[in-house]
């Protein structure tokens, strides 16, 4: 449902929602250029910055792990100024230790890759429980801090989070911290106008969430913005997910499969 | 240097026209420096975010080439206010080219922030000190009930129903701008910017007093960049906490007092302490620094038939809709009105415009109303907006008007000059009249001036030549004229004799002198100009009193007809219950006669076809034209035409009704008229002698007994006989 314009500010009020990725297997396998606790001091003071460029800009931080996703952080909640920090680290501590007690057996793709469909889900509902509250509300967006590898299973459930993020136009923007180019997100960006980004340099990463990403929706027509870069789009079948050239879709709800199937899987 | 001009408009403008020393001294403080990054323009807050970290000088070159060409302008806006800000610093490197660096105190100050979160300006009490804390509503309610006291005080001291504590003399500062007092016996009123405050949101509101707060600081030795820093400290609080006034410095103290009288702050006196607890209004204080609107609740309805609902049980709410609009009744949470004609022209004449209601109800509006769109209704802005043009329907030009060009020459080039010039407002070549704009008093060409002199001094404009003509009759008293009907008019009389015209600008009337009287002769001025007002307007009117009266034959009306003719036009314009009767009436012609020595009677001769109408207002008439000229009697008679016996060879038959004897009775019974004759005798003498008895019924024996020989008089004077009125003594 397309929101009402007429409701928004129209300046650069923003609410900005973070998904960070808390993978434990990506974070261990990354060379030392970047470690966790380096990563977390730079996106706090990158927060930090964003609460302090308008008063009344809200952030919330989701966490995503490889077996849940949570609500980390929600700056509209009142909480003191002070221990905003110290807060946000305690949670994300007590998440780290549920995630990894959860250990589902029947997840989709398996322990190395991190649950982003769950993550942008959560995401867009509170965009959605913001939308109907209140006579006005910040224009939202989405900022994905990821670095593990695409998982294959978890390809429609992205694919339809994205598409309901262009239609509620809510851009999302990716900031990729690992050492390979993620196709789901690159499709991301590119299809609901967002940023993509994999910075060259990681321990700056505060300049390079601050000179892009920290850019209002309203500022963006005026910026030289990362442009995309040839996007990758190919798709992965529905049946076995794996990403494929080539393949059969149905004609009723253009769903891909890799081999020719009697009948449709989602429709029938 | 910065190119944009400094308008001390919102509260940034003010920090910014501070002076340099003082703005470097107020970015020690770090919440300054965080209120000022936050009302920076967008594009200037991601300046100051890249270039956070980066401590040498930055080229402008580097700057632009973060901008698409679109965004050029804001990147100039936003540089221009960085600088103005003196947040970056503009140096010139060794290569001539300019740089930019950021303030460092600011730098700092902002680095801190960044890494280590907000920190609060102050801790807020622990929560078994302070008992008794309002909830969130109380609080809403307590700065919205002490801001609106203060605005009604503000307005008019007598309808505010608790007194404030704020000092008369700040009273008189904040209404400075917003009353005029005539005279000190009479209560201020307010004056345009006054209403224009009304109808302003509240964070304007408030920043137009907190602004009139800080320009008035210095006479009462507070700095006003501590005041500056208090102010924007408090917008740092968290509403609702209570923090305590110890931590205030005195000067902050005093401030403090003020600010609990306006509903920013709620005082609170505990058992040993006392603390204050910042309101919604205060923290607000810096969101409305910036551009942003911030939307209340709105609450008035306006539905298609004018009519006005708001869901308010504020007096304020109350005194501001009243300014335009007509309160109709009060329920104890509803006010109803309605917008009408008479309440908007209330409005208008008070300096209200109609853009300012139309936002002021848009910006109000009721939620339910406020997702429609438009949220007034078309037909009630449309019409609010055409009520107010109406008021501007006559507009005013001065001008300058130019006649009797000696040659075409000089018309033509007159006329090209004023077209030069862009003042030419009306010309006839014709008759080589011209209108035109006063000159533009910056003109210092040397060839201008040596034209626009030349053509003052050919110029012999006479005060317009006005020759009496038939169908406009002189002595014309003309008001409100168009200025092209008039001059038609001034061609269509010519320029025949030499009359003149005087000219009331006042009363916009324009004289011309009867034919007889000479009294104003023929005026020749040697320099310009009637210098009379343009009028345009939409109706034409030429209803004088001139139209009382009408002599056939062309003959002027004498000084005396006229005055009995503006007596029976002033008597139609003024005498309400006779009007109607009056307008289509006029009279031929007014005869002074003298009756019995003193008394004087005045004769007022009437068309034949007008006597019945006449006669059905005699009374009245007559009565107040005896009160007009005092003292004399008022007769009417109808004219009727006398022939004279035709002569042996004409064929004519002369009508029986235009026999002398037959006009003279008739005339003898519209004198006597609204007494009746019931009998004539004539007695005649034995010397041959005839005297005429008129016998008069007694009917109506009070009114006339006494115009017996004003009767007499008349008829004496009219026909030239005598004759004697009676009332019979029997009667039957």
């Amino acid at each position: 449902m397309t929101p009402v314009q007429s409701k928004i500010y129209t300046d650069d009020v923003s609410l900005l929602m973070v998904l960070i990725d808390t993978n434990p297997f990506f974070w261990n396998s990354i060379n030392s250029t970047l470690s966790f606790s380096k990563f977390l001091s730079n996106v706090l003071a990158f927060l930090n910055s964003i609460l302090l460029l308008n008063q009344l800009n809200q952030v919330v931080v989701i966490a995503t792990g490889y077996n849940s996703c949570d609500y980390i952080f929600d700056s509209s909640a009142s909480q003191n100024h002070n221990q905003r920090a110290e807060n946000l680290l305690q949670k994300l501590e007590d998440f780290v230790q549920k995630d990894e007690s959860l250990c589902r057996d029947d997840s989709v793709d398996g322990p190395g890759f991190s649950l982003l469909s769950g993550s942008l889900s959560m995401a867009l509902c509170y965009i959605q429980k913001v939308f109907r509250s209140g006579p006005l509300h910040p224009r939202p967006r989405i900022l994905c801090l990821h670095g593990s590898p695409d998982g294959p299973g978890q390809y429609v459930a992205i694919m339809n989070a994205i598409f309901s993020a262009q239609r509620s136009m809510v851009p999302i923007d990716s900031c990729i911290m690992g050492a390979q180019h993620s196709a789901f997100l690159q499709q991301a960006s590119y299809i609901t106008g967002g940023v993509y980004l994999k910075p060259q340099h990681l321990d700056g990463l505060f300049q390079y969430l601050s000179t892009v990403f920290a850019t209002d929706l309203h500022s963006r027509s005026f910026l030289q913005l990362p442009k995309p870069v040839g996007v990758d789009f190919r798709a992965s079948c529905f049946c076995h997910k794996n990403t494929i050239d080539m393949g059969y879709i149905c004609s009723v709800c253009l769903s891909i499969f890799c081999k020719h199937h009697k009948k449709c899987s989602t429709c029938g | 240097m910065p190119q944009v001009r400094i308008v001390a408009r919102n509260f940034m403008d003010m920090v910014a026209s501070l002076p340099a020393s003082k703005l470097d001294k107020l970015y020690d403080n770090s919440f300054i420096c965080e209120a000022i990054l936050r009302s920076l323009p967008p594009l200037a807050k991601k300046y100051v975010l890249q270039l956070l970290y980066i401590d040498g000088p930055v080229t402008a070159k580097l700057l632009e080439e973060w901008v698409i060409p679109d965004g050029v302008s804001k990147h100039k806006v936003a540089i221009d206010r960085l600088i103005q800000l003196r947040v970056l610093s503009e140096t010139l490197d060794r290569k001539k080219e300019a740089t930019y660096r950021l303030n460092p105190t600011f730098q700092i100050n902002l680095q801190k922030h960044i890494l280590h979160g907000g920190i609060l300006p102050r801790e807020p009490m622990p929560s078994n000190v302070t008992v008794r804390l309002p909830s969130l509503e109380d609080l809403d309610a307590y700065a919205v009930q002490q801001w609106e006291c203060f605005l009604l005080h503000l307005i008019n001291s007598a309808e505010a129903e608790k007194s404030t504590n704020i000092s008369s003399s700040m009273m008189k500062v904040f209404q400075r701008c917003l009353l005029s007092q005539k005279d000190d016996r009479e209560p201020p009123k307010l004056t345009e910017s006054g209403f224009q405050f009304l109808l302003m949101e509240t964070s304007a509101q408030l920043w137009y007093i907190i602004r009139e707060y800080i320009s008035n600081s210095e006479e009462h030795g507070v700095d006003t960049a501590d005041l500056i820093a208090f102010l924007l400290e408090l917008s740092f609080h968290v509403t609702g906490e209570a923090y305590n006034v110890n931590t205030l410095t005195d000067v902050q103290r005093r401030i403090i007092k003020d600010l609990a009288d306006l509903g920013l702050v709620k005082l609170q006196q505990g058992r040993k302490e006392s603390w204050f607890i910042p309101t919604k209004l205060a923290t607000n204080l810096s969101i409305s620094l910036a551009d942003s609107s911030s939307r209340k609740q709105g609450f008035v309805v306006v539905e298609t038939n004018f009519r006005m609902y708001a869901y308010s049980t504020s007096k304020l709410h109350c005194e501001i809709l009243r300014l335009f609009s007509r309160i109709e009744y009060q329920l104890p949470n509803l006010i109803v009105g309605s917008i009408t004609k008479e309440s908007l022209n209330k409005a208008f004449e008070s300096g209200i415009t109609s853009e300012q209601i139309i936002s002021f109800l848009q910006q109000n509006a009721h939620p339910r109303v406020a997702e429609k769109i438009p949220s007034v209704p078309e037909n009630v802005t449309d019409q609010i907006r055409l009520w107010e043009s109406d008021l501007n329907r006559v507009e005013m030009d001065p001008a300058h008007l130019y006649d009797e060009f000696p040659s075409r020459d000089v018309f033509e080039a007159a006329c090209d000059f004023a077209r030069e010039y862009g003042g030419l407002l009306w010309e006839n070549s014709k008759k080589m009249r011209l209108v035109v704009k006063p000159l533009p008093p910056s003109r210092n060409s040397h060839h201008h001036c040596a034209i626009a002199t030349t053509i003052a001094q050919q110029l012999q404009p006479t005060w317009a030549n006005l020759a009496h003509h038939k169908e406009f009759p002189s002595r014309s008293v003309i008001s409100l004229v168009q200025l092209e009907e008039y001059l038609q008019v001034l061609e269509f009389l010519g320029h025949n004799t030499a009359k003149s015209v005087r000219v009331d600008v006042e009363n916009s009337q324009i004289w011309t002198p009867a034919a007889s009287e000479q009294r104003l002769r023929t005026r020749t001025l040697q320099r310009s100009k009637i210098i009379f007002r343009f009028f345009t307007l939409r109706s034409f009117k030429m209803y004088t009193a001139l139209q009382k009266i009408h002599k056939d034959r062309d003959a002027e009306p004498t000084e005396f007809e006229e005055t009995v003719a503006q007596a029976l036009f002033d008597l139609e314009n003024t005498n309400q219950e006779i009007k109607s009767d009056l307008r289509d009436l006029y009279i031929n012609s007014a005869m002074q006669i003298d009756v019995s020595g003193s008394k004087k009677a005045v004769a007022i001769h009437v068309p034949y076809r007008l006597r019945k109408s006449f006669r059905k207002i005699h009374p009245r008439l007559v009565r107040e034209l005896e009160k007009k000229f005092s003292g004399k009697e008022v007769v009417f008679i109808a004219t009727r035409r006398i022939l004279r016996p035709p002569k042996k060879g004409s064929a004519i038959k002369r009508p029986r009704t235009r026999t002398l004897t037959a006009v003279h009775e008739a005339m003898l019974e519209d004198i006597v008229y609204p007494a009746e004759i019931s009998g004539k005798r004539i007695r005649y003498r034995l010397d041959g002698s005839k005297i005429m008895k008129v016998f008069l019924d007694p009917k109506a024996k009070n009114d006339t007994e006494n115009k017996l020989e004003t009767f007499a008089g008349v008829y004496r004077k009219l026909s030239g006989k005598d004759v004697v009125f009676e009332f019979p003594i029997t009667e039957a």
